[in-house]
């Protein structure tokens, strides 16, 4: 099966590091659809950064990440992380002011989707990761971290992307909640056939995965 | 459509900062209604009083050039006499090649000739005060005349010398005329008749009637204007028992024995009050007799020896025009013992206290609009600064900064427009005392400092004089004040109707939306430069 994503040469740096000190050089890997994967590593070997780098949220690295065969550096990065990525954190990232069910919605109003009742699709988002109905008039700060990471999911997966990139999506959630999660996350890699993944130090996760792949520091 | 539902879920869902907003936007607006309310009420009473009363100049002699000059040759006083009669009227071609003037809309110009009337007593002015002492015989009679102020003018040319003195003369008996001339040591032109006759060319020239400082209150002005026919004053008809329908001989001054008829065809009465007027102070108007130029011409026809004084008036575009037609016309050839003079010091100083309250209005409206301007861009840095989380997620779920910054931007203008309307009602509420309380401070003033003027003259405290037993003291006060000082005719407008309508909605409107983009600018800025990578990075 081809890659949708391929990690081609890809060095960085960061902005005020020695010349020759990189977070790492010459990165080469690839993903594929209906995989999961995670990418371990120590603190500061660049787990993040490379989440950053394939999220397009950095733009200024060595080499080249090429996404459906088409180079990052030159699409347009608000479009690719609205329809083509959905990007889940530790810290959920949901805005506080607004419902569950809002929060997904304004995923989907930035998304542009017509013809869609997204107040059903909402329901039905929450309904696939394992959220009651019910809570979709609730504010986010009132639920839970396993709920408010399930609203994050069901967020992501609004527009349907092809890539779910999670950054330590059970970095706060208890051990059974962080399996839950998981089963989530499988799910959509081999029935959703979505490329799903996750930055993790969790041993726990690594082994719940298709494929790990292993930063060391300065590669 | 998402990001006006979701700047409203914003803002009703974080009250208390959008309300903090909201007071500072209340609190602009009302200030800015008000003043606005100010602002427009007054240029709206200014553009009306000059509206009705237009910037009019006219040309008369420059006496302090004549006099300059004459004593720069160590002149005698029997050659300034000579050098003020020598200077004669302004003629017709002249007043027509200045009237093509870019700087006017319209000239018109009249014939102001003094003539005396048989049987005709002449109303007199308060001001100047006679003591007359006739002694009647065959042939000669004596008056002796008083002032207690004295000054040459065109409607009493007959007038003595300044400086209060007295003077005796004896003339040639007239018993057919009611006033008898007096010594003529001064200028033998202004010496003639106690009435003037004013002839006009077409009704759209009678200004006073056209701005309704005169009004007919029996019969009606000539319609033909080559008719033997005149319009008096209520005063005089009063005086001498006239009535529409008789008729006056008028007498030329210099040969009693030419005389002309004319019939009363209106009377006409004075709505102002004529002291206010410069040129009228010392005199009085009601001697002034309206006439067309054709009667005054068949006056003329009958003796060489009359001079007639033409008098143009010169409607000015506006005040500007007043220095560049003054320039013009002398360019033209106006001779320096011309001058230009208007009445735009007048007009200027009878709506002095309104322009002072406008240009309070419009300070106080610079300075709220750039403290306000301040304070909201500093709590929209605020603001933002708290919202860079909201802000990193959005941007990370893929929002355009341009949108993030228009979400942002239509928070702050949902909240300015409410403001703005509650601003504005309560700033409808307050406009009119508060203008009106700022106008009557600044009458206040502004009659205080005359008093204090009124007080240096030895004229007391006006206030303290309004005694109705001594009315000539309290007329005497009554005209210093009307003098121009130039702060003269402080309550000519005494009241604004500050009133916040759709003209000052529409400026509220856009002092808001100004004032919203300025301090949003600031907050787009930031929310430009802000990485959300980086954001989130923090917040973790």
């Amino acid at each position: 099966m081809s890659s949708i994503l391929n990690v081609k040469n890809v060095s960085y740096r960061y902005k005020d590091a020695a010349k020759d000190e990189y977070v790492f050089k010459d990165l080469n890997i690839s993903f594929e659809l209906g995989k999961s994967y995670a990418i371990k590593g120590k603190s500061g070997s660049g787990k993040t950064t490379l989440l950053s780098l394939i999220s397009g949220l950095e733009k200024k690295y060595n080499g080249e990440i090429l996404y459906d065969g088409k180079n990052l550096k030159k699409m347009n990065l608000d479009k690719y992380r609205n329809s083509d990525i959905g990007i889940v954190f530790q810290s959920y990232n949901l805005l506080p002011q607004f419902t569950a069910e809002e929060n997904i919605i304004l995923s989907m109003d930035i998304n542009n989707l017509k013809k869609v009742n997204k107040k059903q699709k909402a329901i039905e988002l929450m309904e696939q990761v394992g959220l009651k109905k019910s809570l979709a008039k609730r504010r986010v700060l009132k639920l839970s971290g396993g709920e408010q990471q399930r609203i994050a999911i069901a967020r992501s997966l609004s527009y349907n992307p092809k890539i779910i990139l999670a950054d330590e999506p059970t970095g706060n959630l208890d051990k059974e909640t962080e399996n839950e999660i998981l089963k989530i996350f499988n799910n959509l890699a081999h029935k959703e056939n979505k490329c799903v993944i996750i930055v993790t130090h969790s041993q726990n996760v690594c082994n719940n995965v298709d494929k790990v792949y292993d930063l060391l520091k300065n590669v | 459509m998402y990001i006006f539902k979701n700047a409203i879920k914003n803002i009703t869902r974080s009250k208390g900062r959008n309300i903090l907003i909201g007071i500072i936007i209340i609190v602009i607006a009302a200030a800015s209604s008000i003043t606005l309310a100010i602002r427009e009420s007054a240029n709206n009473i200014v553009s009306a009083y000059q509206e009705k009363n237009k910037i009019e100049a006219t040309i008369g002699m420059n006496r302090n050039y004549l006099m300059e000059k004459l004593r720069e040759d160590n002149a005698s006083q029997e050659d300034m006499i000579n050098a003020f009669n020598s200077i004669e009227s302004i003629t017709e071609e002249e007043i027509e090649k200045y009237g093509k003037s870019d700087y006017i809309s319209s000239f018109y110009y009249t014939y102001d000739l003094s003539v005396d009337a048989k049987d005709l007593t002449e109303a007199t002015d308060s001001l100047v005060k006679e003591k007359t002492e006739v002694t009647t015989d065959t042939t000669t009679t004596t008056k002796k005349t008083t002032t207690t102020n004295g000054s040459n003018s065109r409607n009493n040319p007959g007038g003595p010398p300044p400086g209060g003195k007295s003077s005796t003369t004896t003339t040639q008996k007239r018993t057919t005329t009611t006033r008898k001339t007096t010594e003529k040591i001064f200028n033998e032109k202004a010496q003639d008749g106690a009435f003037t006759l004013i002839g006009y060319k077409s009704y759209e020239n009678m200004s006073k009637f056209v701005n309704g400082d005169y009004t007919i209150t029996d019969g009606e002005m000539f319609s033909d204007f080559e008719s033997d026919s005149v319009v008096i004053s209520e005063e005089l008809a009063s005086l001498n028992e006239l009535k529409v329908g008789d008729k006056i001989t008028f007498v030329d001054p210099k040969n009693d024995k030419n005389t002309y008829e004319a019939t009363i065809t209106g009377i006409y009465k004075e709505n102002t009050d004529s002291s206010n007027n410069m040129s009228t102070m010392f005199t009085n108007s009601a001697n002034e007799i309206i006439t067309n130029v054709s009667f005054v011409k068949k006056i003329l026809l009958g003796n060489e020896d009359l001079s007639v004084t033409i008098t143009p008036t010169f409607i000015l575009n506006n005040k500007e025009s007043v220095e560049l037609f003054s320039t013009e016309v002398k360019e033209k050839g106006l001779s320096d013992y011309y001058m230009i003079t208007s009445n735009i010091d007048e007009i200027e100083s009878a709506t002095k206290s309104v322009d002072n309250v406008k240009i309070f209005a419009t300070t106080f409206l610079i300075i709220t609009l750039i403290i306000g301007g301040v304070v909201l861009v500093v709590i929209n840095m605020i603001n933002i600064r708290e919202r860079k989380y909201e802000i990193g997620v959005l941007r990370t779920i893929g929002m355009k900064k341009s949108k993030v910054s228009l979400q942002f931007m239509s928070e702050l203008l949902i909240v300015s427009i409410f403001g703005l309307l509650i601003g504005a009602g309560i700033g409808s509420f307050l406009s009119v005392p508060v203008s009106n309380k700022l106008l009557a401070n600044e009458i206040e003033n502004a009659n205080a400092k005359y008093d204090d003027i009124g007080k240096n003259f030895g004229r007391g405290d006006i206030d303290n004089n309004h005694n109705e037993n001594n009315s000539n003291e309290e007329n005497n006060n009554k005209s210093f004040r009307n003098f121009d000082f130039g702060i003269a005719k402080v309550n000519e407008v005494d009241s604004i109707d500050a009133i916040v309508d759709f003209k000052v909605l529409g400026e509220l409107l856009g002092i808001g939306v100004l004032l919203t983009f300025v301090s949003s600018l600031a907050s787009m800025i930031a929310i430009a430069r802000f990485s959300p990578l980086q954001i989130l990075k923090e917040r973790s």
